[in-house]
């Protein structure tokens, strides 16, 4: 069987990439969008392609040949929604059998609620963009495969960690600058599928029959909480659990200069934008001048010790107290993690090691 | 620079020779500017991609596009900038001396130091400067660096420490870079040949030397080196174009440590072994502007090393002298990458299951 990937040389495509040539188990052919993305998987003599996503002509000929197409794209909201109808398109005209979509369980928000399943009705009404946009393309996803010859069977992982996973590296470097930070003292549950568990759910997503349409929810087999993942990066990093600063879910309000910044980014106005009067447009960017900035800090203040930065997304990520299920996983797919917590952690730490982090 | 300015009697005639995002970027800008104040004028360009060419050549009233290298001996020309793919340093750079045309080779020199060989020869026979872009030489923390080590100002060097590299973002225009029979190497030769040309200028040779990297089948990404020193001290290097470094120099000396970040061509970080503190900022003034090897002029940026090795090379054009770093400096580096690549084993790589580790082996060929 041979796989199309795109979003070969980001983490999860990376990773598959890697895997499947060096055990042989399914030939692979990246394709990425420019030429600088090469240079992880040029550690490789492989059958390479760079081509734009949405022009469909180019991206067929790209995947010409292969069977499956694992679409693991990151980016933006356009970047996500834009590639999918051209690339549903390329792949139906290049006879591609099934794709599997790397989606998020986040579609069902960070802190989901107790008893969510892959049932749960979605939403794109969360205080999350990346959220949304996971949940928008689903439904594209579900339009496109409605009117299309292609199978399409997507999954859910949370927390996907590993080599070159950010949730390690920026761990171990908050750890390092000693502004790591846990919630609730660390008790929330941390839905973690270590990268090679997240592969092998891929790979029988790719061949188990019945399941065109459908999305699983996949994670690790242990009930991991976020101290769990914390403690072995830490002690890694010579720090221990005690160290972390323990904060309270901060109230996130975002400021007026904020707001305006994300209308301005709106899609709508940047297309009724030329179409305001000169004028207004100077009033607005008169306005937003005027709104105040932050004040410059006292210079009597001391020099303050690191603090931690704690974030909206992992405030709310922190506080989830549900275990997302896999048991159509392991109905569906025959998914069983091969890989424990611990070994996925163990290897974790020896990428950091083997990116130069100062780690024992 | 009035006093280069006063020595040109007319603009040096400038050709150049490929036109991928480092002529794009820093090259032509550079020649823009030399060009307004009346030092250089680029009168012909010439790329595979006649659209490239036509695109730089857009912005200089007096520069022609030229279909082919023939032009080197036709046109009347002072310097060719060979900004080629590496594969064609030497057929290009070859081209121009046997044209009485004086070379500025893009780094690395060559694919290989026999080649490289071949062009200094070429340049001996011809009488002609070959000078190799190794341009970090201008910058003023690398010649501060120098100087600290030479003048033994902190005392020996006990050790030192270099990781540098992130992400590859150089804005590639094609897959050369990565594909082994364009590029002839990974992250060594792409960056490794500027780290590697610094700590040759700076500590000379290495009595031995480990060296380690994560090609299996295709290009290295990462690499990691040890060596060590007649005089007693030892180093690592950690190279990556896969995952962001610290990006950090740190030497150690016996009575205090100095630290340069990768990229930045201006500050240093300096502390005192019996001092709490340290000092932390840009440097002032600059090298002699007239050394007894030429005009060594301190740059203070990256764009400005590209100002200050054209200048560097327009000096000694017009007095005779040698260019700050001629083309034997490019093949000291080039030796020890040949050096690292002969002695290659695979680095370890702890993520990877115990079948993915033999079949790395496999796949990583002559790797130790």
């Amino acid at each position: 069987m041979k796989w199309a990937v795109l979003g070969a040389s980001g983490f999860v495509g990376s990773r598959f990439v890697e895997k499947m040539h060096l055990t042989g188990e399914a030939s692979v052919r990246p394709i990425v969008r420019g030429f600088a993305s090469l240079a992880r998987l040029a550690r490789f003599e492989l059958d390479w392609r760079v081509t734009d996503l949405t022009d469909v002509p180019k991206l067929t000929q790209a995947l010409q040949g292969c069977d499956v197409l694992l679409h693991s794209i990151v980016g933006d909201e356009s970047v996500i929604l834009g590639s999918i109808p051209p690339v549903y398109e390329a792949a139906q005209r290049a006879g591609i059998r099934r794709i599997v979509y790397l989606s998020s369980s986040s579609v069902h928000g960070l802190a989901p609620h107790p008893s969510t399943t892959e049932e749960t009705p979605l939403h794109d009404r969360q205080p999350f963009t990346y959220n949304n946009a996971k949940v928008r393309a689903e439904k594209l996803w579900a339009k496109m495969r409605r009117t299309g010859k292609v199978e399409l069977v997507g999954l859910r992982p949370s927390i996907v960690f590993g080599p070159r996973s950010r949730w390690v590296s920026d761990l171990a470097s908050e750890a390092l600058a000693g502004t790591a930070y846990l919630l609730r003292g660390g008790h929330g549950i941390c839905n973690t599928i270590y990268i090679d568990n997240l592969l092998q759910a891929i790979l029988l997503a790719a061949h188990a029959p019945k399941i065109d349409g459908r999305y699983f929810l996949v994670r690790d087999q242990e009930k991991v909480a976020w101290k769990d993942f914390y403690e072995p990066i830490l002690e890694a990093c010579g720090a221990q659990l005690r160290d972390v600063h323990p904060v309270e879910a901060p109230q996130f309000r975002r400021s007026s200069k904020d707001r305006l910044h994300r209308l301005r980014a709106n899609p709508l106005l940047r297309i009724i934008k030329p179409l305001a009067p000169r004028a207004a447009i100077r009033m607005g960017k008169a306005a937003l001048e005027a709104l105040p900035t932050p004040p410059t800090p006292s210079p009597w203040a001391s020099a303050e010790k690191p603090r931690p930065r704690v974030t909206a997304e992992m405030a709310a990520l922190q506080l989830c107290d549900w275990q997302m299920p896999c048991t159509e996983a392991e109905k569906c797919l025959g998914y069983k993690p091969q890989t424990t917590f611990a070994e996925g952690m163990d290897r974790s730490i020896g990428w950091l090691k083997f990116a130069g982090y100062p780690v024992k | 620079m009035k006093d280069l300015a006063a020595r040109a009697k007319a603009p040096c005639r400038v050709a150049l020779l490929g036109c991928g995002a480092v002529s794009e970027l820093y090259h032509a800008p550079a020649l823009q500017h030399l060009e307004a104040e009346g030092t250089a004028q680029l009168a012909a360009v010439f790329d595979p991609d006649a659209g490239r060419a036509a695109k730089i050549c857009a912005q200089f009233p007096n520069a022609v596009a030229c279909p082919d290298e023939s032009f080197l001996q036709k046109m009347p020309l002072d310097l060719a900038i060979v900004a080629s793919p590496v594969s064609a340093h030497e057929a290009h750079a070859l081209r121009a001396l046997e044209a009485g045309v004086a070379v500025l080779c893009e780094k690395p020199l060559a694919a290989t130091t026999e080649a490289g060989n071949r062009m200094i020869a070429a340049a001996l026979k011809h009488q002609r400067i070959l000078a190799v872009g190794l341009l970090r030489r201008f910058y003023s923390n690398v010649q501060f660096t120098r100087q600290i080590i030479q003048n033994k100002t902190l005392g020996p060097v006990v050790s030192f420490s270099i990781q540098e590299g992130g992400p590859f973002n150089w804005p590639a225009r094609s897959d050369f870079f990565f594909r082994k029979s364009t590029a002839g190497g990974g992250v060594l030769l792409d960056l490794g040949v500027h780290v590697l040309d610094l700590i040759v200028n700076w500590f000379g040779e290495p009595e031995q030397l480990d060296y380690a990297d994560d090609a299996m089948g295709g290009l290295e990404a990462n690499c990691r080196m040890e060596l060590s020193y007649p005089a007693g001290f030892t180093g690592t290097i950690q190279l990556s174009r896969d995952w962001n470094t610290p990006n950090l120099y740190v030497i150690e000396f016996e009575r205090g440590t100095l630290k340069l970040r990768a990229g930045d061509a201006e500050k240093v970080e300096l502390r005192l072994h019996n001092s709490s503190f340290s000092l932390n900022g840009p440097l002032q003034g600059r090298a002699d502007l007239h050394s007894p090897e030429g005009f060594m002029s301190s740059a203070a940026s990256f764009p400005q090393a590209f100002l200050a090795q054209l200048r560097d090379l327009i000096f000694a054009l017009r007095t005779g002298g040698r260019p700050t770093v001629p083309a034997e400096e490019g093949i000291r580096s080039l030796r020890m990458i040949e050096q690292c690549y002969q002695k290659r084993a695979l680095l370890e790589m702890p993520w990877l299951t115990p079948e993915e580790r033999k079949s790395s082996q496999v796949l990583a060929g002559g790797a130790r």
